[in-house]
């Protein structure tokens, strides 16, 4: 990624600073969540009432902080992506348009992005570590199973297979246009045979029943995923269950509350940050393509 | 049904099919907040039992772990008809704007034939995959996320007003600002949108802080404010999602704009 960076000149350190202040601002936005359970713990158990407001203010403080630092942080990264995007374009003006507005909404927008959701959910996960390990971990839990089942559907020798065929199906649907494009363009559409057109019609209806196919074959395992991430509370039920059946303690009382508002928002930001995942794929795979046109001209 | 068809050019199957797919992931959002009414009963149940000093019963034991599997059954019967509707049709519907296009193109005027055949196809195939993409995973959740969040703010006004106006503020301004993310420049549009869910996470903070000051004068339960903070760290998740997500639909737009 530093190869892309570079092309941002001397407004490269915005980009690393942008990042830095999406970490902090993520930081930051944890310490609501402490006030609230502060509150919550003595709302509950009608306790230090006077520190209610108290407490109430500064969380509004701190997610106001923690808002700003963000937005600091998105106007230095949108400094630099809109640098390297204009350096790039006069360097190449071949390059496509959407390439470099991959590249462009990489750097202002998924880059600071996926830093917050990997810092948040680290410092959420830390905080609850902190309070009751049990709890944390059954937070988490449902996120691993998540995982688990993906990793054990996604791979193997049917996914290459599936990949394979989609190639395929779509090599052949772009061949079956080129060729009808190329008939209309070049002799106009009276001399186009119904073959061409039945060829096109055929490529366009496998490559759509392939698609169809494909979404059956991973309906299951996407579906168990979508269960598992958002099924942290029904996880913190079945242990308190399980702990409530040797009394309540008011410590426990306090911990539980924070992991019921703290454990959706970490499923949240962790599958984010999963999502994020295939931006930097594309990010990687355009600054390649710059790298490999900049060698060409390079050759010449 | 008409305004989905000329906003996203479709045709009358998939104006229908898209609608079907927004409410489906409406459902879907509205089954994820099954378990915070389960946890809030749970949470009120286990201070009880904290007050107390008692263990769980039993049966409550039961009726906690099989209401949970019901709650996760519902979320997996959302998720299967979700997942139909959304995606099924988005390909049957990308199959169609092919084939169209491809009959546009043969109507063309004959001025058309300097224009190189492979960028052509290029730009179709691509900007078919695109709107394929958009449609099932960025445009029918957005609906779903929209729809989803104006009702439970709407449910919530009949638990407590003040608290509803707390929590739900931040869903208009965060619709006008993701809604004035199209109408500035390409460039700015990354801002608004971000702005969009940022304002998001102030919901729980403005319930926090109308909750504690209505708690200390005693004009708040222990309980409605518990049910509200409960309620507002899960339901501005989905909203959160879609608008994470519209920030690359907003990309896309203002690449149309510039090739036009």
């Amino acid at each position: 990624m530093n190869g892309l960076l570079n092309f941002a000149g001397k407004y490269k350190f915005l980009s690393y600073f942008s990042c830095l202040l999406s970490g902090l601002s993520a930081v930051t936005a944890i310490f609501p969540f402490w006030y609230i359970w502060n509150i919550l713990s003595c709302v509950i158990f009608s306790e230090n009432k006077e520190l209610i407001p108290g407490y109430a203010w500064q969380s509004v403080m701190y997610a106001v902080i923690s808002i700003l630092i963000y937005i600091a942080g998105l106007l230095c990264s949108h400094t630099a992506a809109f640098r390297i995007a204009d350096n790039i374009r006069r360097k190449i003006s071949s390059l496509p348009h959407e390439l470099i507005d991959s590249i462009e909404s990489y750097i202002a927008h998924i880059m600071p992005d996926s830093y917050y959701a990997l810092f948040s959910s680290f410092g959420l996960a830390c905080l609850l570590f902190r309070s009751d390990w049990r709890l944390a971990l059954v937070s988490i839990a449902p996120m691993i199973l998540g995982f688990v089942i993906m990793a054990m559907t996604a791979r193997g020798g049917n996914m290459t297979k599936s990949i394979a065929e989609h190639h395929k199906a779509l090599s052949m649907m772009s061949k079956e246009t080129n060729e009808y494009v190329k008939v209309i363009i070049t002799s106009g559409s009276s001399t186009q045979s119904t073959f061409s057109f039945r060829r096109f019609t055929n490529a366009v209806r496998n490559y759509e029943a392939w698609s169809v196919s494909y979404a059956k074959e991973r309906r299951v395992p996407m579906i168990c995923y979508t269960v598992a991430v958002n099924s942290a509370i029904l996880f913190l039920i079945a242990v308190g269950v399980g702990i409530s059946r040797s009394g309540v303690s008011q410590e426990f009382m306090k911990n539980f509350m924070l992991a019921v508002i703290t454990a959706p928002l970490i499923s949240v930001r962790i599958t984010r940050t999963l999502r994020l995942r295939e931006y930097h794929i594309k990010a990687y795979a355009s600054l390649r393509q710059i790298n490999a046109v900049l060698n060409r001209k390079e050759g010449y | 049904m008409k305004w989905l068809k000329n906003k996203f050019n479709l045709s009358d199957r998939g104006a229908f099919d898209l609608a079907v797919a927004g409410l489906a992931c409406a459902l879907q959002n509205l089954t994820l907040m099954l378990p915070v009414g389960l946890i809030y009963s749970f949470v009120m149940y286990m201070i009880l039992l904290c007050r107390s000093g008692h263990n769980i019963l039993n049966h409550s034991a039961v009726f906690y772990l099989s209401t949970g599997f019901v709650c996760a059954f519902l979320i997996l019967f959302a998720s299967w008809f979700q997942y139909g509707s959304t995606f099924f049709s988005a390909y049957r519907e990308s199959s169609v704007r092919r084939l169209t296009l491809a009959e546009s193109l043969r109507k063309f005027p004959s001025s058309y034939k300097h224009m190189n055949n492979a960028d052509i196809t290029a730009s179709i195939m691509n900007d078919c995959a695109v709107l394929e993409k958009n449609l099932s995973q960025i445009i029918a959740p957005l609906i779903g996320s929209v729809i989803s969040s104006v009702l439970t703010a709407i449910s919530l006004i009949f638990i407590d007003w003040r608290m509803s106006l707390s929590v739900s503020w931040v869903l208009p301004v965060s619709f006008a600002l993701a809604g004035l993310a199209f109408r500035v420049q390409h460039r700015l549009s990354y801002l608004f949108i971000a702005s969009s869910y940022l304002v998001l996470r102030l919901g729980i903070i403005s319930a926090a802080l109308t909750g504690a000051f209505l708690c200390v004068n005693d004009s708040l339960s222990a309980n409605i404010f518990i049910l509200f903070i409960i309620a507002a760290s899960v339901m501005y998740n989905p909203l959160e999602n879609s608008l994470q997500n519209l920030a690359a639909l907003s990309q896309f737009k203002a690449l149309k704009l510039k090739e036009e």
